[in-house]
């Protein structure tokens, strides 16, 4: 994380004496100067080259097409859409994925039976459902939160089913020994051993997920922050387009600063999973 | 075999205990295992040695009702044991404490399974965890403990369930030899307060003399009884460091070592 973390357990003293102008210049202002960087050599390639504002607007410009997509209220119906689908389409492919990796794991037959499927599936990107689910279902959110769904749930199988074979036996032996059943043993042992690589698996595939959102809004729906770009574009609106590129990057970052990263810490540091969770 | 002379009612009863693994092919199927006989007697303290890969710990995980037998039978208080039970409580080497729940959730999880409500079984765990000296560490997680802390915590959990035997394979094999010995101490006064009945695996013939009743030391290739002997070794005297220039414990110490040695790389016929 910061660079004192990185350099191992004796910094060297300027750092440790830690001033706060040098950690706010660590921390907030160091991650923005590539962004800034990327600004300003935009800003001037787009007022020295003469390009036309229609094929290659200015950061201003971006700044004034969101401006205005706000203050029209666009932005944040948009916006509003868009997380709602995809947390939606997350959390249905999160428990999807959870479920179906535990019966497979579960029992050697629905192993046999699911397993060949769900690797056929999983070489199927989802863009190639979206048509197939127009024709079933028409334009609207379903189809979004299905394509989201399903990037999410198929590489989480996976997850699950490792995760639930590198358990240690001992530990359902040491449940059963104390009186527990099955349901004892799911409950106490496999899904909180399971619980990082679900983590690990979520966070992968909200990172597709949320590709699959945008493309999947952008050919099968009209609203949303992928309808936005793509029907800018379409309308000449470019400065329109590259504001709803900008929304999109943002708002990523936003889910995984505040939802994913701080979820996986929470519960694998604080029950020292890092270390000896590996210990038979 | 039996020279028990122990009054006692037999608590477990191994009868014919046959075991076979699976190998990769039928060819492969390895017996570990074959015809089996022991008695548990009610308080008693067992101890079994046997050089590595004889089968001591499959004849806990058959005792504790992890593995089906090919023939034989294990009875606990006449009646037929069929899977792992709350009334065969196991300590593990390995510990076996749940990484994600503090030590006090750990303790309490027997109880927990059984349905009993939390402030009862919280004070029930905490009784038990004074009872093993880690009373002040019951928030914390069990990677926070040593190996010693780990294993009485493990001990607790399983004490905590108040089951008729406590099997314990090799608890004490991954804790340095100062802790050891006061884990032995321990886990002594521990039988002897709360009237346990103990079935204790191990590696170390001087571990095995100083707490057993009696010793059964396994022959490997297949698993089996070789011998018995009974330690008549007063409990009063069985203290470290004292006991290790006792000549009766020197003498007995020997004498299973010898056996020990007679049986490892031996092979039946
Ligand atoms: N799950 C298993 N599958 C196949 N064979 C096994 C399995 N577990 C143990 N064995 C074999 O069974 C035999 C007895 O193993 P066991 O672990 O009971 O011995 P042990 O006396 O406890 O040895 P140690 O003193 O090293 O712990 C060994 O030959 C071992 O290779
Ligand atoms: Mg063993």
């Amino acid at each position: 994380m910061t660079a004192a973390a990185e350099l191992g357990t004796t910094p060297p003293r300027a750092m440790r004496r830690d001033r706060w102008w040098a950690r706010a210049w660590q921390d907030g202002v160091e991650p923005l100067l590539g962004f800034a960087i990327v600004i300003a050599a935009w800003q001037a390639g787009s007022s020295l080259s003469g390009v036309p504002k229609v094929l290659f607007p200015s950061p201003a410009d971006v700044v004034w097409a969101l401006l205005d997509l706000f203050n029209t209220g666009i932005l944040v119906e948009y916006v509003k859409l868009s997380l709602l689908h995809y947390l939606t389409g997350v959390a249905i492919g999160a428990l999807a994925g959870v479920a179906l990796g535990l019966a497979i794991a579960s029992n050697r037959r629905v192993s046999d039976l699911l397993m060949p499927l769900v690797n056929f599936t999983y070489a199927i990107v989802e863009v190639a459902w979206i048509p197939l689910l127009i024709l079933w279902w028409g334009y609207g959110p379903s189809i979004i939160i299905v394509a989201v769904a399903y990037v999410v749930a198929s590489p989480l199988v996976h997850n699950v089913v490792t995760g639930v074979l590198s358990v240690p036996p001992v530990y359902g032996r040491a449940i059963r020994s104390l009186g527990g059943g099955s349901w004892s043993v799911l409950r106490e042992v496999t899904l909180p051993a399971i619980l990082p690589s679900v983590f690990n698996g979520v966070r992968v595939g909200a990172g597709f997920g949320f590709r699959a959102l945008i493309f999947a809004e952008m050919i099968a729906q009209q609203e949303g922050v992928g309808y936005l770009i793509f029907t800018s574009a379409a309308t000449q609106q470019t400065a329109r387009t590259v504001a709803g590129m900008v929304v999109m990057g943002v708002l990523w970052l936003f889910l995984d600063r505040v939802y994913l990263r701080p979820l996986e810490r929470a519960s694998v540091e604080r029950w020292g999973l890092t270390s000896d969770a590996g210990e038979r | 075999m039996e020279l028990s002379g122990l009054s006692s009612p037999v608590k477990i009863a191994v009868r014919g205990l046959t075991i076979d693994y699976p190998g990769a092919a039928p060819a492969e199927r390895q017996r570990v295992l074959d015809g089996v006989d022991i008695d548990l007697h009610d308080g008693e303290f067992l101890c079994v040695v046997g050089p590595s890969g004889c089968g001591k710990s499959t004849l806990i995980s058959a005792i504790a009702g992890f593995l089906t037998p090919e023939a034989g039978s294990i009875s606990l208080d006449g009646k037929r044991v069929q899977g792992p039970g709350a009334d065969r409580g196991v300590v593990f080497q390995e510990y076996a404490l749940l990484p994600w729940r503090s030590v006090l959730d750990n303790v309490a999880l027997g109880l927990k399974i059984r349905g009993m409500r939390r402030e009862e079984r919280e004070a029930k765990a905490r009784h038990f965890l004074e009872l093993v000296g880690l009373a002040d560490v019951a928030a914390k997680y069990p990677h926070q403990l040593s190996g010693g802390m780990k294993q009485r915590a493990a001990v607790a959990r399983t004490l905590t369930s108040e089951p008729e035997i406590v099997l314990m394979d090799e608890p004490f094999a991954a804790i340095d030899a100062q802790n050891r010995l006061i884990l032995q101490e321990e886990v002594l006064r521990l039988w002897s307060t709360l009237g346990l009945t103990i079935l204790f695996v191990t590696h170390s013939v001087d571990e095995a003399v100083f707490l057993g009743d009696r010793v059964i030391v396994m022959a490997p290739h297949p698993g089996r009884v070789a011998s018995v002997v009974a330690v008549d070794i007063p409990r009063e005297r069985r203290r470290w460091p004292a006991i290790g220039s006792d000549p009766d414990f020197i003498r007995l110490r020997d004498d299973v070592l010898a056996r020990v040695r007679a049986e490892h790389g031996a092979r039946r016929q």
